[in-house]
């Protein structure tokens, strides 16, 4: 293989989708709480109050501020309408509701508040390289997955056949590849510069431990932090600490050429920085967000190690669902696009009733039209609202639902909405082309009764 | 429809190459010009047994008062706490040299602006922290004032 060909394989192999939605989210996530945290819309405000001469606004602000002049100062409104509509598109980019356009109305919003803050003579570094990766976000296909925008177009692929297809191929484009790889690179530049900066600023004198006590008294006293102070009287403890983040900044590039490290590099900078943001108050959570660029390697070692440890068992939740009612092809859909380590499989009863009956023996096809059911891994069925509450525990986008789930005399609450919903709502027959809408099994009343015509933007399968 | 691979790759080769020019030692100033594009040097300074670190505080008293008990933390005045503690460190040196003034009426401006006419006089608090002596590695320890002035009410309102 040539040069050429193993770049273009390294750079724009199709990649899952899914992967770089977990940037998406990840980045998203991280300057979005940085933006909308206690305090920080005050600072801005306050900085805004400051007199011209604190004020030497810096060339991406001034770029920024252009439509109101070469080095303008963005004032007290200005800055309020940004942080507002930052907090808006921040969460339509978060969730993935017209992801591209919340993108491209975040990222400038984002970089002017952060432009302004730091253009008082002093900024920090967190945010910086995630800014670039929001900004590269918007030529990519981010919310392809993850999003409410893919659950959308995916119940809108099932309306138009009529039915819920499982996907079992994961959605993959070049177009996620080389953005996950330039920000693994980009990572690796942050971290050598600075690695270089220790080794050309300090020189060796960087590792002596003194330099290390030196930083632990400044933020210690800084913050007023006893324990960083404690550590600061342990000499031998900051020339280990200072040897080691020397070590994991000057080689983390290894990580990118050998991803079997990935893991091991991964987990020690979360260490890293955690350390840092607890003993000297400097969080870099931002620049962690990053790390879900690595998502592909991690999952690729993690399940190697899964199989070395466990044999790899694959245990998945089978929900048996009625194949007619438009609001379990929704459902279904929606599940589908939740489901990311792909745990549920899907029996359409109307279409393979042989299948459904094997993981439901015993039970009626006109009992299974009236309540989903889910078959457990270990055989167990389970019906109606203690299907969903099972699923609930399965999906971690749905773990925020748990609690409720099990709360005292939910169940109680959870059978009768689900029978309530069950028996409201629509069911469709279809012969040849035509399609049409029954009430519940109970007999449904008024718009879903039968005859009723049923827009499926197509014609059934 | 997926981007061209040769605006992808112009994408590529843009942003790493503006890290990596950022970042480098021969570039203009002090490397963080070019935000979100930086170098990265926090802490990259060495120290050695000697040195020690001077802490700071800015403290003001209210018009009609000589008390200077409140401390004014950076945030409170929208300033970067490094400027702030390069600030008190400058007068703190040389009270009277010229550099120190221009401080003083800095910070005494920056008062102003975010306290009209609150505040009439400031000082400037300092404690000396020695990296090889761990008996002043202390969160709380006393202060010595000095430096005080007289804020001209600049931006009262």
């Amino acid at each position: 293989m040539s040069i050429r060909e193993r770049l273009d394989r390294y750079w724009f192999e199709p990649a899952r989708l899914r992967d770089l939605a977990y940037l998406r989210i990840a980045v998203v996530f991280a300057l979005l709480t940085d933006a909308l945290w206690p305090g920080t819309l005050a600072l801005e405000l306050r900085r805004a109050r400051l007199p011209a001469e604190w004020f030497t606004a810096l060339p991406a602000l001034k770029v920024e501020m252009l439509p109101f002049g070469w080095g303008a100062r963005p004032g007290a409104t200005l800055l309020v309408i940004a942080w507002i509509v930052c907090g808006v598109t921040g969460i339509g980019a978060l969730l993935g509701a017209y992801t591209r356009l919340s993108l491209i109305v975040f990222a400038p919003v984002v970089t002017l508040l952060l432009a302004h803050v730091f253009s008082y003579g002093t900024m920090r570094h967190p945010q910086a390289a995630a800014t670039i990766v929001l900004w590269l976000l918007i030529l990519t296909p981010c919310g392809a997955e993850l999003s409410i925008d893919a659950i959308r177009a995916r119940v809108a692929r099932s309306r138009a056949r009529g039915r819920f297809v499982e996907v079992e191929e994961w959605a993959r484009s070049r177009d996620a590849r080389w953005p996950m790889r330039l920000v693994q690179w980009l990572l690796v530049s942050v971290y050598l510069s600075a690695a270089l900066s220790k080794i050309t600023v300090g020189k060796g004198a960087w590792l002596n431990g003194y330099t290390m006590t030196y930083d632990m008294l400044l933020d210690g006293i800084g913050h007023a932090l006893p324990m960083t102070l404690s550590l600061a009287h342990v000499h031998w403890l900051g020339i280990l600490i200072a040897a080691l983040v020397l070590a994991f900044e000057a080689t983390f590039v290894l990580c990118v050429l050998y991803p079997r490290l990935v893991l091991v590099y991964l987990a020690a900078g979360v260490a890293m920085h955690i350390s840092i943001a607890v003993l000297m108050v400097a969080p870099f959570f931002q620049l962690m967000s990053l790390y879900a660029a690595f998502a592909e390697p991690v999952r690729t070692e993690v399940r190697r190690w899964h199989r070395a440890g466990a044999g790899g068992g694959s245990r998945v939740w089978t929900l048996v669902y009625d194949g007619y009612c438009p609001l379990c092809i929704r459902t279904m859909s929606q599940l589908a696009e939740l489901d990311g380590a792909k745990r549920l499989r899907y029996v359409d009863l109307e279409r393979d009733a042989a299948r459904a009956t094997e993981l439901l023996p015993g039970v009626s096809a006109d009992d299974m039209r009236e309540e989903m059911a889910v078959v457990t891994p270990d055989g167990r069925a389970l019906r109606g609202f203690f299907a969903f509450r099972e699923i609930s525990r399965r999906l971690p986008v749905l773990w925020p639902l748990v609690p409720l789930m099990y709360a005292p005399g939910s169940a109680w609450a959870g059978t009768r909405l689900y029978a309530w919903v069950a028996a409201n709502r629509a069911r469709r027959l279809c012969e040849g082309d035509a399609c049409a809408v029954h009430g519940s099994a109970h007999g449904g009343k008024g718009e879903t009764g039968v005859g009723s015509v049923i827009d499926f933007g197509g014609s059934a399968s | 429809m997926p981007l061209p691979k040769i605006v992808a790759s112009g994408v590529c080769i843009a942003v790493l190459g503006s890290q990596i020019l950022s970042s480098s030692p021969g570039v203009p100033g002090d490397g963080l010009w070019y935000w979100p594009f930086l170098r990265y040097s926090m802490y990259a300074n060495a120290h050695v047994s000697g040195d020690s670190l001077l802490v700071s505080e800015l403290r003001v008293a209210r018009c009609g008062l000589t008390d200077f008990g409140n401390i004014l933390p950076a945030d409170s005045l929208g300033i970067p706490p490094v400027q702030l503690g390069s600030l008190l460190v400058t007068i703190g040196r040389a009270p009277d040299a010229p550099a120190s003034q221009d401080a003083e009426r800095k910070l005494g401006r920056a008062i102003a602006a975010q306290y009209p006419g609150r505040y009439c006089s400031a000082s400037a608090w300092l404690r000396v922290v020695y990296v090889s002596d761990t008996s002043t590695y202390t969160v709380r320890a006393p202060m010595r004032r000095v430096a005080e002035w007289t804020l001209d009410r600049l931006g009262h309102e």
